[in-house]
């Protein structure tokens, strides 16, 4: 089970819920190669074009964006939580590090 | 109150409810920003659709001319077009565009047809009743089995991306949210629609395919809001997943019976989005303006054949394609966005008189 060490980043909880998983830095369309089922997808916004990470995903956060952005509607549908407007997540966040995503208040810890 | 004063009230009380969703959120800009692509599809496509409904007028009602673009937020989304300043159409012929189309609207929505009260009622009781009774629910197996919710999430977001990438920047005119029904014990009835689902304009290789999911979902009578285009979804402050009580999917209008089969329906979505994906990964910029422009003659398909007449102008999307985006199109329409960015209300009055004169002057 994932614990919270530490509050990271915050922003607007946008699909409720709590997962915690490895974050996965995705810029890019090739980006959604280095995610694994369950990652959290860490991202400054999220296109239809990034579809292959997003349903990879056990939470979406992104820099941009509101509770009716594109990750919000995505990840409303996929039923997993998403936290937006999460200023800097791409730059505090790291590939490979853990973390717990919650969606009920937009919170985003580093965890065990 | 005569016949051009309620088209004028009308035709205001549409550039309201735009401006405000203006200021609310707009499509992604993927593969091109929206702006850019309503350019193309006024000199594509508006025009078009303004002169076929005319003339299937002549020999149609407005109710059967609904029923061939399917769902109302298809039609709806034509309104939502910026461009009007610059399209070719004359005063008169923008105002009966509107006007025509929210009568298109009106014919199939049984509430407000801007589902302002974060309702979109296409169903009377009658037929919420039998296709209530008609279809197999996945109620007890629910309470049972923790794989189906996630299943069913899963289902859901494939099928909202695959759309997106079926229909680049309009994926509600194969996607249509309606309810939330009120049913007799208490609980609220959501229903997604996704039709159209493989449309000729994409080269499909595989034989297998679906053309139309039905997700009814049952849930306790929480607080769940639909805008009028389904642009975002179902919103709501409570957990979907801890208030849904059962649920229903039918795939070309069968009625799936257990989890290997939402699983098949789940593979199946999966290989139709990949193999669009992979035609799609080289393409170009203009490539996508040429889909962009198909995917909407596309919809006028039913109504074009009910004409006997060709819905495919390959020539026309040849021409139009190859043109720039004219740099006062987008001088004027960022100007128009800037005011929808100001805080609160302050831009709201702005831009309805700005889309006003775009209808009427």
């Amino acid at each position: 089970m994932t614990r919270p060490k530490r509050l990271v980043v915050k922003g607007i909880g946008a699909s409720r819920g709590l997962a915690g998983g490895v974050a996965k830095v995705v810029r890019t369309r090739a980006d959604s190669a280095k995610m694994a089922q369950g990652d959290i997808m860490i991202a400054v916004a999220t296109n239809p074009h990034l579809a292959a990470a997003m349903l990879k995903a056990s939470a979406i956060v992104t820099e941009e964006g509101g509770i009716l952005s594109h990750a919000a509607i995505v990840a409303r549908e996929l039923g997993i939580p998403c936290v937006v407007g999460a200023e800097r997540a791409t730059a505090i966040l790291n590939d490979g590090q853990r973390v717990l995503v919650d969606g009920n208040a937009g919170h985003v810890y580093e965890a065990d | 109150m005569g016949t051009q004063d309620m088209c004028t009230k009308q035709i205001r009380e549409f550039c309201e409810v735009f401006a405000r969703f203006m200021m609310v959120d707009l499509p992604p800009d993927w593969p091109v920003t929206y702006l850019e692509a309503c350019w193309y599809l006024h000199q594509a496509f508006i025009v078009e659709l303004y002169r076929s409904i005319e003339r299937a007028r002549v020999s149609l009602s407005d109710g059967q001319i609904a029923e061939m673009f399917k769902q109302p937020s298809r039609v709806m989304l034509y309104l939502l077009k910026f461009g009007y300043a610059f399209s070719p159409l004359t005063v008169m012929e923008k105002n009966r565009l509107v006007t025509d189309l929210l009568s298109l609207v009106s014919c199939r929505r049984e509430g407000d047809i801007y589902c302002r009260d974060g309702r979109n009622l296409i169903w009377d009781v009658e037929r919420v009743e039998g296709e209530l009774q008609s279809s197999y629910c996945f109620d007890g197996a629910l309470r049972e089995s923790e794989r189906l919710v996630p299943l069913l999430g899963r289902l859901r977001g494939r099928l909202t991306l695959y759309c997106e990438a079926a229909y680049p920047l309009c994926h509600p005119a194969c996607h249509e949210t309606h309810g939330c029904y009120q049913l007799e014990d208490g609980t609220i009835l959501l229903v997604r629609e996704y039709y159209d689902l493989r449309p000729t304009i994409w080269q499909f290789m595989s034989h297998t395919y679906v053309e139309s999911v039905r997700i009814m979902e049952r849930y306790r009578k929480i607080d769940i809001s639909i805008d009028m285009i389904n642009a975002h979804g179902p919103v709501t402050l409570a957990s979907l997943s801890d208030n849904l009580l059962a649920f229903s999917i039918q795939a070309n209008g069968g009625v799936l019976q257990d989890a290997s089969q939402v699983a098949w329906l789940e593979r199946t979505i999966e290989r139709m989005g990949e193999e669009l994906n992979h035609v799609t990964s080289s393409y170009s910029r203009r490539d996508w303006i040429r889909k962009i422009i198909e995917v909407h003659q596309y919809q006028l398909k039913p109504l074009k054949e009910a004409m006997d007449e060709d819905w495919r102008d390959p020539e026309m999307v040849a021409r139009v394609s190859d043109k720039a985006v004219p740099t006062e199109f987008l001088r004027h329409y960022n100007a128009l966005g800037q005011s929808a960015q100001l805080p609160g209300q302050m831009g709201l009055p702005t831009l309805v008189d700005s889309l006003m004169r775009e209808y009427t002057e």
